[in-house]
């Protein structure tokens, strides 16, 4: 459905995630809320993609929902050639585990684990031998390789958000998916975040979903799409800032 | 304040629940304790107070120099009931016998039936009185519980061969309490000639009406011969009351003992939970901080909280414990002899002990918590700061440290004194204060303890791994929560030490001094001696080439009565191997005594020195032969040719048979059984047996022991519980991350359950090592206690049970664990 530029077509070609009719309703009755109604949208892999959208536009939720915490009420959500409504809790978990990276706005660490036993986290807890390589790769890139036997508590929020990038690459997912990951951090370390994670996307060939509602870090995006009550409410390729803000501007919902 | 705190009450029922649960347990069992003491108190003394009812005066002899008291003419009955203003007079007549059915001894008491209901206390309820020689009354429960009804045939011995009888009437006690009495009676001639008795034990005494006891008394004293006296019902059973009261007070004690152990373990649990779900709610009390609440506010309010907490559970403590009466009631019954409750008695005092108690714990264990907590400063409620890392209690190792060293001061000072205060004392406060250093070195232990034990837990993954982790992240909390346990193990096996020592001690004081294969004794069910004629009988089997009789009788050195033995030496010596200090048991001649060696030290005595003792039958000034040191033998040991003159009626009460090189105990025991197969009431055992039947009977105190102790494992691991589930609840973000990047559900479990079952194995082991040590050092200090024994597979046990309590204690918190909401979790702010 979208179109694409051509310098980036090469490496655009497969979907990573799909929403295909996408439809959630909390509550029932009068009470009914449809945080999503009928979302149709495709993730392509190897592309860094913002979500963005007032509160309440079901950002999250089509997040959660392709990634698997969540379950549709109707329609599709496609993790790479999976479908995950039908799926059971249990095999939901396991495609988290091998098939999902996660970032979080906050509390994205085990307090008891060194930082390398929570990147090294997913891996383990699937019974398998990380991939050393890749791993001193990604935290080299993230330059945490001094940081890697501190626990979460010894290190700066900064640092803890980059953990928490580094255990979402760790299993090369199909896709990671970042909810607001600079929300807690200051300017100069969300900008830092945000870098890598662009660079994850150019220089690693990773898959980047990433919900904000903050205008300046969708500009690090290869694409933003926006979302309002609960349905697509266009796209901008290649944003900058003030282009998202604009556009931020004219999405009606509850603001 | 008080409608927050009313509040947060109800809005945490399950919290509010875990919490009561084990102060009501602790409660439950301090009621209970008093409830079944008190109980058993009014029932002993309604029994007693009916008994004593029946008569207005008693005549009875004056009580000899050994406390008992000899039986005296039957013709004195004549005299009494010709003194002026006395109505009636009863001789009365008592001794042990046996009721026999299918070949079953049942232990009862034989008397005459006194035919006047101003004069007993039994009342007919059923048929008559006996007349003739071969006829009887028997209690009603007795006969109820032996299907007999009038008009049976039944056989009885009493100090002599079995006789038949015919049940011609059934009687009941005035308070219904019969069963605790199983009687038969006989007409007097008849009960004297079973008994052996020639002459009565007391006269009871009814007064004509009106007549003044006082006077009655004075008339009567001067009327009756030297060596008899007059005194009222009352008096005439004091002594037998104060006995079975003092029985009921040591029991009704021992069970508070336990109760205290219940009480202080649930301490632990209740400080915990405070500790833990004051924390909790450190972001609202910031916040009512913030809105003006005073640090003294706080407090109170939480203090308030716990104390509502508190007395609500020690109301259902107290009615709890009235059903754990009952419990405990049949617990013992189950153990030991039965004991009959005819009422249930809750006192005044039972019910305020037991608030105060519930309270008070409750008090003390939520003071230092809300102390702590009501000191957070109002911007932490803007803080996410739960995870904060606390400051390791220097203090607390400290105490423990200097508790460490007293209680093993004390226990060292204590040494192994034969049976002296001091030193009994010096060991329990020693053992109390190495268990009180060990609850406050515990938060220091365990994270040395989870690493150690907690390593095969690597092999279960991260699960594995996330849960040995957790529990060395509040040390503090994981030290109380494995506390509780560990002061339970530490008691059960000092226990279980203790036992096993006096259980090898036992069998290898057997072994070693017992030469003969066959040991003849009265069975338990009530029988003082063996039934005259045994030894003859035993004696005259071919097989046997020795027979030892020991004779029980009682001596005094003017201040203490003792029990006194006498043996033939010669044969004596032939089957059993006394242990001597100086000299040889043969030494033992007439006129002479064998003497405890510890005895003979508190006395500053000698071989060759001179012992003056007095015997139910006079003085003798015994010359010590020979310094002995042997449980069974005892005090002190003459020569069976004095017994005649120094106790006419020491009866037989220990036989040891041998037969010649090369023969089998159990084929011989099997013959002497059947020689003597028509003396009801004969234990015939070989030596086995023998060591079984007394080392069965260490583990009979023992289970009652643990029996008692399960209710303070069960508060333990109601601890376990009630921690892990607040810990879920604490690390809801945590779990649910897990579960975002991959735990299952099943792993989440399993993360939980490693946590519990490593925490139950901390507190375990720690007790267990404690308990073990203490339990060595106390038995290596009793000098009773000649082999110190470990029962290491016991311990085992004991450990694989702890681990298998962590399993179950963790089933409620894992599923909670497993069944959370990701979603939520992740996303809560």
């Amino acid at each position: 459905m979208s179109t694409l530029e051509a310098p980036e077509a090469e490496r655009a070609t497969r979907v990573a995630a799909r929403a295909r009719g996408a439809t959630k309703i909390y509550g029932g009755g009068a009470g009914e809320v449809r945080a999503l109604d009928g979302v149709d949208v495709d993730f392509e892999a190897g592309r860094f993609t913002a979500i963005m959208g007032p509160s309440g536009s079901g950002k999250s939720t089509l997040m959660h929902c392709l990634a698997g915490l969540d379950v549709l009420t109707e329609g599709e959500a496609w993790l790479g050639d999976i479908e995950l409504t039908g799926l059971s809790e249990r095999e939901r978990t396991k495609v988290r585990r091998d098939r999902v990276g996660f970032v979080f706005q906050a509390f994205n660490l085990i307090p008891t684990l060194t930082a390398r036993e929570n990147v090294e986290l997913p891996s383990r807890i699937a019974r398998r031998r990380p991939d050393k390589q890749w791993t001193r790769e990604v935290v080299g890139a993230l330059g945490l390789a001094d940081r890697m036997s501190h626990r979460p508590t010894e290190l700066s929020g900064g640092q803890q958000q980059r953990v928490a990038v580094a255990r979402a690459l760790a299993t090369r997912p199909e896709a990671i998916f970042a909810d607001e990951p600079t929300g807690a951090l200051d300017s100069r370390s969300g900008a830092a975040l945000l870098d890598f994670l662009r660079r994850a996307v150019r220089e690693m060939e990773q898959t980047v979903v990433m919900v904000t509602h903050d205008p300046n870090a969708a500009s690090y995006a290869d694409r933003v799409v926006f979302l309002g009550d609960g349905r697509i409410d266009g796209e901008i390729v290649g944003p900058t800032a003030e282009a998202v803000l604009d556009r931020m501007k004219t999405i009606g919902g509850p603001a | 304040m008080m409608r927050v705190a009313l509040r947060n009450l109800a809005a945490t029922k399950l919290r509010f629940a875990l919490t009561a649960l084990s102060i009501v347990l602790g409660v439950a069992f301090v009621t209970g304790s008093f409830v079944l003491a008190d109980s058993l108190r009014a029932s002993v003394d309604k029994i007693f107070d009916d008994a004593a009812g029946a008569n207005d005066l008693v005549v009875r002899s004056v009580e000899g120099p050994t406390g008992d008291r000899p039986i005296f003419a039957l013709d004195t009955v004549a005299e009494v009931q010709a003194v002026d203003g006395v109505s009636d007079a009863a001789p009365r007549l008592e001794g042990a016998g046996a009721l026999l059915v299918d070949g079953d001894a049942t232990g009862i008491g034989i008397s005459n039936w006194v035919d006047n209901e101003a004069l007993s206390s039994f009342s007919l309820s059923e048929g008559r009185g006996p007349t003739d020689a071969d006829e009887v009354v028997l209690t009603k429960t007795l006969a109820g519980d032996e299907g007999l009804e009038v008009g049976d045939a039944v056989a009885l011995r009493g100090d002599g061969p079995v006789r038949d009888y015919e049940v011609v009437g059934l009687s009941t006690f005035s308070s219904d309490a019969d069963d605790l009495l199983p009687y038969a009676f006989m007409t007097l001639p008849e009960a004297q000639s079973t008994l052996d008795v020639d002459g009565v034990y007391e006269i009871g005494v009814a007064l004509e009406a009106g007549v003044d006891p006082d006077a009655a008394t004075e008339a009567l004293s001067a009327e009756l011969p030297a060596g008899l006296e007059v005194v009222d019902g009352q008096a005439a059973i004091a002594a037998d009351r104060e006995q079975v009261q003092d029985t009921v007070n040591v029991l009704g004690n021992a069970l508070l003992a336990f109760a205290v152990v219940a009480v202080l373990v649930g301490s632990f649990i209740v400080f915990n939970t405070f500790s833990i779900t004051f924390a909790q709610r450190r972001r609202q009390l910031a916040l009512l901080r913030a809105v003006g609440a005073r640090a003294g506010q706080i407090r109170r309010m939480l203090i308030g909280e716990a104390m509502l907490v508190g007395l609500v559970a020690s109301v259902v403590g107290v009615v709890a414990g009235l059903g754990l009466a009952v419990g405990l009631e049949e617990l013992i019954g189950l153990f030991g002899d039965e004991i009959p409750t005819s009422e249930t008695v809750l006192s005044m005092r039972t019910i305020i002990v037991a608030v105060v108690v519930g309270m008070g714990v409750t008090l003390a264990a939520a003071t230092l918590p809300a102390r702590r907590v009501s000191k957070v400063a109002p911007v932490a409620a803007l803080r996410d700061d739960a995870g904060s890392p606390r400051r390791s209690g220097w203090r607390g190792t400290v105490v423990g440290l200097v508790l460490a060293a007293l209680g093993a001061g004390a226990l060292y000072a204590a040494g192994p004194v034969p049976g002296a205060r001091t030193s009994l004392i010096l060991i329990g406060a020693g053992s109390l204060a190495i268990v009180g250093a060990a609850a406050f070195l515990a938060p220091t232990l365990v994270p040395v303890a989870s690493r150690v034990l907690g390593a095969p837990l690597r092999f279960l993954g991260v699960p594995g791994q996330l849960g040995r982790d957790n529990t060395a992240r509040e040390p503090r909390r994981t030290a109380a929560t494995a506390a509780a346990l560990m002061i339970g193990l530490a008691v059960v096996s000092v226990a279980a030490v203790f036992a096993a020592s006096a259980k090898e001690t036992l069998t290898n004081q057997v072994d070693s001094r017992l030469l003969g294969d066959v040991i003849i004794s009265p069975d338990e069910d009530g029988f003082e001696g063996l039934p005259a004629g045994v030894d003859q009988r035993i004696a005259a089997n071919p097989d046997v080439t020795a027979v030892g009789v020991a004779s029980f009788s009682q001596w005094s050195d003017g201040e203490k009565t003792r029990d006194l033995v006498s043996i033939d030496p010669v044969a004596f010596a032939e089957v059993y191997d006394a242990p001597v200090a100086d000299g040889a048991v043969t030494d033992l001649a007439p006129g002479g005594v064998l003497l405890d060696e510890g005895l003979a030290d508190d006395l500053g005595l000698e071989v060759g020195d001179t012992l003056p003792m007095t015997t139910p039958g006079g003085q003798l000034q015994a010359r010590v032969d020979a310094l002995i040191d042997d449980q069974i033998l005892g005090n002190a040991v003459i020569h069976t040719a004095d017994l005649p003159r120094l106790d006419p009626d020491a009866v037989p009460v220990f036989m040891v048979a041998a037969g010649p090189e090369g023969t089998d105990p159990a084929v011989l025991a099997e013959t002497l059984e059947a020689d003597v197969g028509d003396f009801p009431g004969v234990l015939v055992q070989d030596r086995d047996e023998f060591v079984a039947d007394l080392r069965a009977e260490v583990d009979q105190v023992l289970n009652l022991i643990y029996a008692l102790l399960a209710l303070t494992g069960l508060i333990a691991v109601i601890g376990i519980i009630n921690t892990l589930s607040l810990s879920v609840l604490e690390r809801t973000r945590e779990i649910g991350l897990l579960r975002a990047v991959g735990l299952t559900g099943r792993q989440a479990k399993r993360m939980i359950r490693a946590e519990s079952v490593l925490i139950s194995l901390i507190g375990a082991l720690l007790g267990l090592a404690l308990g073990t040590v203490l339990g060595v050092v106390i038995s290596n200090e009793t000098p009773i206690i000649e082999v110190v024994q470990i029962p290491w597979a016991q311990l085992g046990l004991f450990a694989a049970i702890a681990a298998l309590a962590g399993v179950l204690a963790a089933v409620w918190p894992a599923r909670r664990a497993a069944k959370l909401d990701v979603l939520r979790a992740v996303t809560a702010d």
